[in-house]
């Protein structure tokens, strides 16, 4: 897959992309500072681990601290950089591949970034998580079948394709390959929901001969 | 002698049938979601894994590595046929393959290809099963320092070896090692960041941040970019026409250069076919006898990536079969598929299951022709799949995610921690933060925590034992020059832009006198 990462050029700064210099600087150190406070607040609880390990030997907390620590100095210098040494993606260190990236001729690297910038559709990744967090609510109420039913045929509504036909059929013939597929064959115990729903998922059951 | 026996054996063991349709499935659908922008190869190896929970085990790592192979291989079809790299490997064969098929020669195009993926294959396959059973004797000296250093290479070098920001790869790494501490800890059974929910005791499963970052968090970053596929260019008729005995031997030494790179990158815990792939486009960039012509759509550009990325999946099977240690997102679902039929990889795999072993490498074998079979017969049906609606698709695809994530446990929890980490994936790929180091570090935290806390141990806190064993300590070296290279590579590519910043500025002061 590709397209699916944001193009080169762009990054943690491109949702303030008209922001003045200043505004750019601290928009690429928010997700660091997300970063730090997380490691940060787990650091604390990970010094309040009470537990003396006998024998002088190091204790359980001492490896996730390690850790923590590491990522507090990276992200401390990750943000001193953005801040104060602020420049733009193309001059930061970079991995082995990035630097061999770096080498490609200019009209080829232009192959790379040729279709960007892709146009955003915030809103339908909204919908689609509300979505998907209402599928796993609704799982264990409606059964594993029509939840999954469901799910298909408005997902693939929220992701722009209109043919209800296609969408109808796909979905529900979907849902019954699914069950078919892991209940039947791979012998896994989806959910099947509480009554009225629960009939439902014993009608397929039945219908597929699924003890 | 004893090495090609237990071969045969090996092939005896693919030709039963369900290994054989194991294979033939996995190659197939390894071909579909190659070609299918939007799924990635790595994503379609973890939606394979719930439908093996129910099978034996060769022909589920079967299925899996057959798949694992075939994708390094279908996303070239519309590479050159579309200018859409179904893979984020395929994207240096835009470069010479789009051209050489905008060129008018398309089925060359796709001819080349195939021979590299053939060479790639079984060249990597034939010097991975020479090398394994050395690696596997050579590993059985390691003890928990030299497995704690071979760790944090594999760890530190997918964080260099990376194509985006160093230090970003290097938090997302953290952030994994982090997800492993998670639970009760293996030594003193104590409950590390678990806030009270029962759930966490048992630690965050690791195949649930795979389907989540993977997953669900590509299928959120497409949604947001309203599924759009580029519109296809080309039409007409699609065939393959092979290269001639002649010009193959014209470019005998870009194979040579790019099946060795291919295997060594492969074995390096870290690197995948992406970075074989870029690499080795790089290197004929440098050495190739027509670099000049490079990108103007030559066959060297399309061997070169094409051969060094199949043969990256046999490397990789070496550190995955010899140490248990996974050196790419595909390899770590493998691992996963071994760990939950309850086998362990490592060296002792050789002498338990060595019929395993050498059926896994027969297969590759087996699934290198059946691919290349199928790149050739069936091209046109393969690149059909590329009308289907990736609405559609991306439906399946999240729904694939949660059952796969459901059956491991039976628990609606997990599916919880897969939209968790789904968003996280999200986030990442909008902040450029790489997935790959958390979802390693992830999986191989809990490794590294019990081999530094044994030898911590062992060896009474002294952390030295590290640098002064012979193994270890060399592997340590390795580590540091890791770590080292993208910096120091950095400063020289900034000393080369000053120096020829400056050149050019003094070019035109001397012209204008």
């Amino acid at each position: 897959m590709t397209g699916a990462s944001p193009t080169p050029g762009e990054d943690g700064a491109a949702a303030i992309g008209g922001a003045s210099p200043l505004g750019r600087r601290l928009g690429r150190a928010v997700p660091y500072v997300v970063v730090l406070a997380i490691v940060g607040a787990l650091y604390v609880l990970a010094s309040r681990i009470d537990f003396t390990a006998p024998g002088g030997r190091i204790g359980p907390n001492f490896w996730p601290k390690t850790i923590l620590l590491l990522a507090m100095v990276t992200c401390v210098y990750a943000i001193a950089k953005s801040l104060f040494f602020g420049r733009g993606d193309e001059r930061q260190l970079q991995g082995v591949l990035g630097s061999v990236l770096k080498e490609v001729p200019a009209e080829e690297e232009a192959t790379l970034t040729a279709d960007a910038p892709e146009p955003r559709y915030p809103r339908l990744l909204w919908a689609g998580i509300a979505l998907t967090v209402a599928y796993l609510f609704a799982v264990e109420k409606l059964g594993f079948f029509l939840t999954t039913a469901l799910y298909l045929g408005i997902f693939m509504w929220i992701g722009r394709y209109r043919r209800l036909g296609v969408i109808v059929a796909t979905s529900v013939l979907g849902a019954l390959f699914f069950v078919f597929m892991f209940m039947k064959v791979v012998y896994v115990s989806l959910p099947l929901g509480v009554e009225p729903f629960a009939q439902v998922s014993y009608f397929l059951m039945k219908l597929m001969a699924i003890k | 002698m004893d090495l090609l026996h237990q071969l045969v054996l090996g092939f005896g063991a693919v030709f039963q049938p369900v290994n054989l349709l194991a294979l033939f499935v996995g190659l197939v659908v390894g071909m579909i979601v190659a070609v299918l922008p939007g799924l990635t190869l790595v994503m379609g190896v973890v939606l394979a894994l719930p439908f093996t929970y129910g099978m034996p085990i060769m022909p589920a790592i079967i299925l899996m590595t057959a798949m694992y192979i075939s994708g390094t291989y279908g996303g070239a079809f519309t590479s050159i046929l579309f200018r859409i790299p179904g893979e984020p490997l395929d994207v240096p064969l835009l470069w010479d393959g789009y051209r050489m098929a905008h060129r008018g020669f398309p089925a060359k195009a796709l001819g080349w290809t195939l021979f590299a993926a053939l060479t790639g294959g079984i060249v990597s396959t034939l010097a991975a099963i020479a090398m394994v059973e050395p690696f596997a004797t050579f590993a059985l000296k390691f003890d928990t320092p030299e497995y704690f250093a071979i760790i944090m290479f594999g760890l530190t070098s997918i964080a260099a070896l990376g194509g985006g920001s160093l230090i970003n790869a290097f938090i997302s790494l953290l952030l994994g090692l982090m997800i492993a501490t998670v639970g009760v800890d293996g030594i003193y059974g104590v409950e590390r960041f678990t806030f009270g929910v029962p759930m966490l005791a048992d630690g965050i499963e690791y195949l649930t941040v795979m389907v989540g970052a993977y997953g669900l968090g590509e299928v959120l970053v497409r949604l947001e970019q309203g599924f759009q596929t580029p519109p296809l260019e080309t039409g007409g008729r699609v065939s393959t026409e092979f290269p001639t005995l002649r010009e193959v031997w014209d470019i005998r030494a870009t194979l040579g250069r790019s099946s060795i790179l291919g295997i060594v990158m492969g074995i390096i815990p870290g690197a995948g076919a992406t970075i074989a792939s870029f690499v080795s486009y790089g290197v004929e960039a440098q050495y190739c006898k027509r670099r000049k012509e490079l990108g103007s759509g030559i066959a060297e550009g399309i061997v070169a990536p094409q051969t060094a990325s199949t043969a990256t999946v046999a490397g990789h099977m070496v550190p995955l079969l010899t140490l248990g240690i996974p050196g790419s997102g595909a390899t770590a679902v493998i691992l996963g598929a071994f760990l939950l039929h309850g086998v362990q990889p490592g060296p002792q795999l050789f002498t338990k299951d060595p019929a395993l072993v050498f059926a896994i490498f027969a297969s590759l074998l087996v699934g290198v022709i059946g691919m290349c079979l199928m790149g050739y017969f069936a091209i046109k049906a393969l690149i059909r799949v590329l009308y289907l609606p990736e609405a559609v698709t991306s439906a399946f695809v999240v729904l694939f995610c949660f059952i796969g994530a459901f059956s491991a446990r039976n628990n609606i929890t997990d599916l919880w921690m897969i939209v968790t980490f789904g968003i996280v994936g999200y986030l990442f790929e909008k902040y450029r933060f790489p997935i790959a180091p958390m979802v390693l570090g992830c999986i191989l935290g809990g490794q590294a925590e019990s081999s530094f806390m044994t030898t911590m141990i062992s060896y009474q806190n002294d952390w030295t034992v590290f640098f002064t064993r012979p193994i270890s300590g060399t592997v340590m070296v390795f580590v540091a020059l890791a770590l080292l290279a993208p910096p120091v590579r950095h400063l020289l590519q900034q000393r080369a832009a000053r120096r020829r910043m400056t050149h050019a500025g003094t070019q035109p002061q001397a012209e204008a006198r």
